[in-house]
């Protein structure tokens, strides 16, 4: 059983967090945003000054990924080995999705 | 936005605070952590190179792990699977030491770089550097996520017995190495256009 959860853990978290990072925009939900110029943070974004949201997007994906991936890999523990082995597939599945909506957000907002 | 008059009040502010700065360093160390602008003024250009370094390090690692993590699927390729954990215990310390440098860089190259002259001359540019920050955090985990799997969860016996359970792993691992790989040829893109 520690076997299955610790089999888990290695395709859950990825899966939660690449879809929580990616994801996080369009669910429209909050993060904070850190100013380079006045070295601060602020919860909301402020027009007129350049500000970056890498840090608080990669931070809040990776509290709930890690959260959330954890709780998953509870859930499926369960499960024997045999039934996980599409798992690593899923994840791959949501790190290619994940890396082409990044992608187009990008595109869509600085190349068109 | 005007970025222009943002960075101009910035570098202003820069020139008034740089003495007092360093001496608030000598005080006391602790200032030297989160004091962020003297990293930008003194160390950005260092930190660039390393951050350079450590990023071609990891390429060249994470692509000795794909190739072993390729070749041990399935069974008696115990040694490959060695091999394969060997260079996964390096991958994930140095990746995460690349994105820390880049991210202590990353405040001057906010201001420097993209504000200054990057957003209005070549925003193209800028749409790639921001993909290339999303890879950069998709690689991280699933470099942690890699190394979990070689070296925390009794891979031995998982890949003689599924050694589906163990491909689906190595193409996570090659995921990984698309996304160092674009971070390290975006990267050099850029500096090579306009640098800190």
């Amino acid at each position: 059983m520690k076997r299955n959860y610790l089999q888990a853990v290695t395709w859950t978290i990825p899966l939660t967090f690449v879809l929580f990072y990616a994801l996080w925009p369009l669910l429209g939900l909050p993060r904070f945003y850190y100013a380079p110029q006045t070295r601060e943070i602020f919860w909301h974004k402020i027009e007129g000054i350049v500000l970056t949201g890498w840090y608080g997007r990669l931070a809040m994906a990776g509290l709930t990924g890690v959260v959330l991936g954890a709780l998953l890999a509870l859930a499926v523990m369960p499960l024997p080995a045999s039934r996980q082995k599409t798992g690593p597939w899923i994840a791959v599945a949501a790190v290619l999705a994940a890396m082409i909506i990044t992608a187009i957000q990008e595109i869509r907002h600085w190349m068109l | 936005m005007d970025l222009s008059c943002a960075a101009d009040k910035l570098a202003a502010h820069v020139s008034k605070r740089i003495i007092s700065d360093w001496f608030f360093c000598f005080e006391t160390s602790f200032v030297f952590l989160v004091n962020v602008m003297t990293w930008e003024l003194y160390l950005a250009r260092p930190l660039l190179i390393l951050h350079a370094l450590t990023g071609f390090a990891a390429l060249g690692i994470s692509l000795h792990v794909l190739y072993f993590a390729w070749r041990g699927g399935g069974f008696g390729r115990t040694g490959f699977r060695a091999r394969a954990r060997r260079y996964a215990n390096i991958t994930w310390p140095i990746y995460l030491a690349t994105i820390i440098t880049g991210a202590l860089v990353y405040p001057a190259y906010m201001v420097d770089v993209r504000g200054r002259w990057l957003d209005a001359n070549r925003p193209e540019l800028t749409g790639l550097f921001e993909i290339k920050e999303h890879w950069a955090a998709i690689g991280l985990i699933l470099s942690w996520a890699m190394w979990r799997y070689l070296c925390r969860s009794g891979v031995d016996e998982i890949a003689s017995a599924e050694p589906h359970f163990w491909r689906g792993h190595a193409l996570l691992t090659f995921l990984m190495v698309i996304c160092i790989a674009v971070n390290v040829v975006i990267g050099c893109w850029v500096v090579m256009v306009k640098s800190v």
